[in-house]
């Protein structure tokens, strides 16, 4: 599988009221690939929104992931599942499936090497910053400790964490194909120009 | 006419109780004489449930007893598990069928007639009906659904229906007469001193057999 997106798209209903809508206005402004990542929904839940936002990214030509839940990510015909760290094994979603694209979520060298062994198609690699949602539980892994595991890969490594898009030119030039992020989209008071400042950083979206 | 006693389902659950794993209910259910096991759990991340459930597919393959997985399709066909069971706010019985093919279990929860005619109609393999006496393993504030109600459903619908809630060593004859075709039970093995004693003497009682039963087995405070 060739990625064809540097800008990934973390969702999080809790940061604003109305996702959708900005999800939507993310994709209009050419955002490339949206991933689902809520937690604390039922099947069924999950099962509605994932629709919605398969639908979204179908009609912009915008990849969808899943989180976690490898059954919504069939049941909501995604492109692929993103696998966090102590989630579904990589190597056996792979054996299973292997046209569906897997993302995995690493916080070490050690398990982003894994992750490639394994047949991960990509990792978001965090946090590179120190952010809220981390605060207190993982220390910032700084940009050096990205350039590592972006020359240590050769599958596309992923700057995720306190990601914005001054700091995002800074992890291309330490190796990292692309950034995923959340707030800095989500939150943004003008997410247009929030997005084409990230394509600007990231030399395309 | 000799009619098959109903089966014994034993649903493991680390919530009510922590000293065993789910694992280790397994195994104590097993090998008192469950006919299936039902791996019931919220909050494991999914690698480790994952392994969870590869471990105890393994025991109930050996042992030949069904494997179902509580809501967790995906799980369900990553550990070969026999099938799924779904409640009313997980995925619907058809997605779980595309992704799990025909050959597999695929049972859902009915709180009424109409709901588990509507759910024999979505292709569901089996009923869960209840909870039919009152229950604490869950918060269920409706009140229980009762003996008699049990027996309406499985007589007015052809899939095999299964009684829960509430099922005790005590109350477990009293429903006998309603024909269900299994059981399920979660505080009457999990919450016992002995799961594996427990599970022996609720498959007694199913057989119509009530004169080894001590019913004086210790609950376990929650």
């Amino acid at each position: 599988m060739s990625l064809s997106f540097k800008l990934y798209l973390i969702t999080d209903r809790k940061a604003i009221p109305d996702q959708t809508l900005v999800l939507e206005e993310a994709l209009n402004s050419g955002v490339k690939a949206v991933q689902l990542r809520e937690k604390d929904l039922s099947g069924r839940e999950l099962l509605h929104l994932g629709k919605k936002i398969r639908s979204l990214t179908r009609n912009h030509q915008a990849q969808f992931f899943f989180n976690e839940r490898l059954d919504l990510a069939l049941s909501t015909e995604a492109d692929g599942i993103h696998c966090p760290e102590e989630g579904l094994p990589v190597a056996q979603i792979r054996e299973r499936f292997p046209k569906v694209a897997i993302g995995k979520s690493v916080h070490s060298l050690r398990k982003a090497l894994e992750a490639e062994k394994d047949g991960a198609d990509f990792v978001t690699f965090s946090p590179i910053f120190s952010t809220p949602s981390k605060e207190g539980i993982l220390e910032p892994q700084g940009l050096e400790q990205l350039a590592l595991v972006a020359s240590s890969l050769k599958i596309p490594v992923f700057a995720l964490g306190g990601i914005t898009p001054e700091r995002a030119k800074e992890c291309v030039k330490h190796g990292a194909h692309g950034v995923a992020v959340i707030s800095a989209i989500l939150k943004s008071n003008d997410v247009p120009r929030t997005v084409s400042q990230f394509e600007e950083a990231l030399g395309g979206l | 006419m000799k009619r098959e006693s109903p089966f014994l389902c034993v649903i493991t659950d680390t919530t009510i109780q922590t000293r065993f794993s789910h694992l280790d209910l397994a195994k104590f259910a097993i090998r008192g004489g469950a006919d299936m096991i039902q791996l019931r759990e919220k909050k494991m991340k999914s690698g480790e449930l994952l392994e969870t459930a590869s471990a105890i597919q393994k025991l109930c393959k050996e042992a030949r007893v069904t494997f179902i997985v509580n809501d967790r399709v995906d799980i369900a066909l990553l550990s070969g598990a026999d099938g799924v069971h779904l409640g009313q706010e997980d995925l619907p019985i058809e997605y779980a069928r595309k992704i799990l093919g025909k050959g597999k279990t695929i049972g859902e929860t009915a709180g009424s007639l109409e709901q588990a005619i509507q759910l024999e109609k979505e292709g569901a393999d089996y009923i869960g009906f209840g909870h039919v006496f009152p229950t604490r393993s869950k918060d269920k504030p409706s009140p229980a659904k009762g003996v008699a109600e049990l027996e309406r459903i499985s007589r007015s619908i052809s899939i095999p229906v299964i009684a829960i809630g509430g099922i005790s060593h005590a109350n477990l004859p009293s429903l006998l007469v309603a024909r269900p075709a299994g059981i399920a039970v979660i505080q009457a093995v999990c919450g016992k001193d002995n799961p594996e004693e427990a599970t022996r003497e609720l498959k007694s009682l199913l057989m119509g057999d009530t004169s080894n039963l001590s019913i004086a087995q210790r609950e376990v405070s929650p």
